[in-house]
């Protein structure tokens, strides 16, 4: 497991895990924001920037990547409030560095619209291609849509760990070349639960990297375990995926339900939403659903992580199978459920098993202006490379 | 009983027509997922043949408030959600805090976590930690096989009150452990103390204070003073962890209200207290209920006296109505109801009205 020790803050903890990470060095920080209309990105960055200018530390060539989306149908206010926010997450950014607006997707050259997948792939590519001599790449999903931030923080992860094996006579992969790789959050569960996502798209989005096993002909055979992580108000999306052709009628399936959550009956409550597509049907039972932690990104990670090792070694006794996931949940649970996709996700599809990631992305989002901009999120920071899983080479014969 | 004559038999209670199969249909459904489990049910019965003879109790205006209860309100944590804090537990708190010691003591930055867990003593401290159940609860074997082998045998134990044959057994395994590590300690005793419950509703049982004769009581007390004997832990460096799987707010301000006085007027080392599933104070049945279910709750015909004796006068409550110490919880675990949450839900089967989920109550609780 690679993330059997991991770093992960909440609240005024961020704070600590930052001055830790930052003091004494010199960075070349990388931070890359959404350009949406979640103003809780402004929280996220303005505490990340205070850190920075708080801290010992010198800072070089400070770089802010927006990333622009099109295609989502906005009320005017929601719209006003985008512009809004790219403003100010300039203004803030500009105490320390540049911001540079990156849209993803939107009319090609010869004005024709390209796919969500190909925009994505696009998208990924041009951050990817600015990634070189940065020491900290931060990646702030505070307002980033969910196939966004679930694309950049799979091929990001690719980027830096491009081989997942762990050897004890080698360092260890997740140092990635010393490169800090950290993800933050802005959350405010209340305001989630007033955010509506509307009318998922026809068209569902695989995400770039994780869509062989629904594709290829060769694999289409084998058995499917699908994993749907369940949140509120999102049935549709789900109908979407699992009326496609990508989940036959003969799949296991394993919904994902949040415990412990700060609503402890939050599991119960979907259980009965989702029971139409899921139970009444006959396609899973009761005894398939499986835990993962509301706010522990690690836990679920552990929990997906375990759950698709177990599938994936029985089924390879029948032959191999198709492991997918349709993350539904909070952010938290989300990043987790990416964590272990990454890491299941074996190198080439000659292993008899491979993940997919099938989405519907809605095409509206409907919120209250005011509610967004009232709101103080709860800031959470995973560290997923860099120096913090590197061993100084003294430290392990100190003795006892 | 069959499930169609369960249904059957709670529409003709509840006198409900066809447009009431969304309702059935949720109850079926989380009464297979969870509420059929609960394990003091009767062979053979099953949650919505009960919850049919639980409403036929009340008075037939009182049956949709009881209802309200059971479908909005009722928190029931089964076996499988217990099971699954107690896998957390390890990797989530037990190991974070042996970092963020081992942190501290070699001034190693905090996030350095694999320089941390390289280090010679995070594996000392993992040999000297000490974990203890304070009920039947506690799962030990669950949490020692969510720790992947890195807790032995005798780290852990399923009572505080330990004979001292185990304890020359477990200093004796300790000893050994830590010469096989290459340690070089100079002391064979613990350094870290782990004390697992799975529930607390009013955190009395393991604090409270005795004003009448001025003392301490509680479960903390006789393991404080246990521990300070001398024999099992290193006085000089340890720290005492209370872990609980699930405690309610008033319990998690009691506990630690108290403790701390405890700990500081006998020269103790304060108790740090951690709850995997903290159950908030907006889930007690006081604030947000409606006018029909607080008349369910509090009419005397709903209400057997004899439920209130001297165990739940310890909570200093005229009766039990609300549960002990008023707690007011609408909780229900998959092996018995605390009788921390209202009387209508653990009133035992002899008493009238029962409760849904009958309590089996222990010798002594408190």
């Amino acid at each position: 497991m690679l993330w059997e020790q991991y770093v992960y803050r909440r609240g005024n903890e961020v704070f600590e895990l930052w001055d830790g990470l930052f003091s004494g060095r010199d960075i070349k920080p990388l931070y890359i924001g959404g350009r949406g209309f979640d103003v809780r990105s402004q929280a996220v960055l303005a505490a990340f920037v205070a850190s920075v200018k708080g801290s010992a530390v010198s800072v070089q060539d400070a770089k802010q990547l927006l990333i622009g989306f099109s295609g989502y149908r906005l009320d005017d206010d929601i719209k006003a409030l985008t512009e809004t926010n790219t403003t100010e997450l300039t203004r803030i950014f500009s105490e320390i560095g540049t911001t540079e607006e990156l849209p993803f997707g939107g009319p090609t050259e010869g004005d024709e619209e390209i796919s969500t997948s190909n925009a994505l792939r696009a998208g990924v590519a041009k951050v990817q291609a600015q990634l070189d001599g940065y020491t900290d790449v931060i990646l702030d999903i505070s307002s980033l849509p969910r196939i966004v931030y679930l694309t950049l923080l799979t091929s990001l992860l690719n980027h830096f760990i491009p081989n997942k094996e762990i050897d004890p006579e080698r360092e260890h992969p997740l140092v990635a070349s010393g490169v800090n790789f950290q993800v933050l959050v802005g959350e405010d569960a209340a305001l989630d639960a007033h955010i509506r996502a509307e009318d998922p798209s026809n068209e569902l989005v695989l995400i770039p990297g994780y869509s062989a096993v629904l594709q290829l002909g060769s694999l289409l055979e084998l058995p499917l375990v699908w994993f749907p992580i369940l949140g509120e108000n999102r049935v549709n999306q789900l109908e979407k995926v699992l009326n496609s052709d990508y989940i036959p009628a003969r799949a296991e399936v394993c919904p994902v339900v949040p415990h412990p959550s700060k609503d402890p009956r939050r599991a119960d409550r979907l259980l009965v939403e989702y029971s139409g597509p899921l139970f009444d049907t006959g396609l899973t039972t009761t005894s398939s659903v499986l835990y993962a932690h509301e706010s522990h990104p690690f836990e679920a990670y552990r929990q997906l992580l375990s759950a698709m090792r177990r599938y994936r070694d029985s089924m390879l006794i029948l032959g191999g199978c198709r492991l997918v996931v349709t993350p539904l949940g909070s952010k938290l649970i989300t990043l987790g459920a990416g964590l272990a996709c990454f890491e299941m996700h074996p190198e080439n599809l000659s292993k008899k098993y491979g993940v997919g990631i099938p989405y519907a992305e809605p095409t509206r989002y409907v919120a209250s202006a005011e509610k967004l901009t009232r709101s103080s999120p709860i800031i959470s920071a995973l560290v997923l490379t860099g120096e913090a899983y590197g061993i100084t080479p003294a430290t392990a014969s100190t003795p006892a | 009983m069959r499930d169609e004559n369960a249904i059957q038999l709670l529409a003709k209670v509840m006198s409900w027509t066809e447009d009431s199969a969304l309702q059935v249909r949720s109850l079926q459904l989380l009464a297979d997922f969870k509420y059929d489990s609960y394990q003091r049910f009767g062979p053979g019965r099953k949650f919505i043949e009960s919850l049919a003879l639980w409403l036929n109790q009340f008075d037939p205006s009182d049956r949709e408030a009881a209802l309200e209860l059971v479908r909005d309100k009722l928190v029931f944590l089964s076996d499988d959600e217990l099971s699954h804090l107690v896998t957390t537990a390890y990797p989530d708190l037990v190991i974070q805090e042996r970092l963020r010691i081992v942190a501290e003591e070699n001034a190693i930055p905090l996030h350095r976590v694999r320089e941390i867990a390289s280090h010679p003593r995070f594996n000392e401290l993992r040999i000297k930690s000490l974990f203890l159940g304070l009920s039947d609860g506690a799962r030990t074997n669950e949490l020692r096989r969510a720790s992947f082998g890195e807790i032995s045998n005798e780290q852990i134990w399923q009572a505080y009150e330990l004979g001292d044959n185990k304890v020359d057994d477990m200093l004796e395994e300790l000893k050994d452990a830590l010469e096989q590590a290459g340690s070089n300690s100079e002391q064979s005793r613990f350094n870290l103390i782990w004390l697992l419950d799975d529930f607390s509703g009013s955190g009395n049982t393991y604090i409270r204070y005795d004003t009448k004769n001025r003392r301490f009581k509680g479960k903390l007390q006789k393991i404080y003073s246990r521990l300070h004997r001398g024999d099992l832990v290193d006085r000089s460096n340890y720290e005492v962890y209370l872990l609980l799987y699930v405690a309610t707010r008033q319990a998690i301000d009691h506990i630690e209200y108290w403790a701390e006085r405890f700990t500081s007027e006998k020269g103790y080392k304060p108790l740090q207290l951690r709850v995997l599933c903290p159950i908030e104070n907006e889930v007690r049945l006081v604030d947000s209920m409606s006018a029909p279910l607080l008349k369910l709750i509090h009419a005397q015909k709903n209400y057997d006296e004899r439920a209130h004796d001297k165990h739940t006068l310890v909570g200093g409550t005229e009766d039990a109505r609300l549960g002990f110490a008023g707690c007011a919880l609408p909780v229900v675990l998959a092996h018995n109801t605390p009788n921390n949450s209202i009387y209508l839900l653990w009133g035992p089967e002899l008493l009238k009205p029962f409760g849904l989920f009958p309590r089996v109550s222990r010798h002594r609780e408190f």
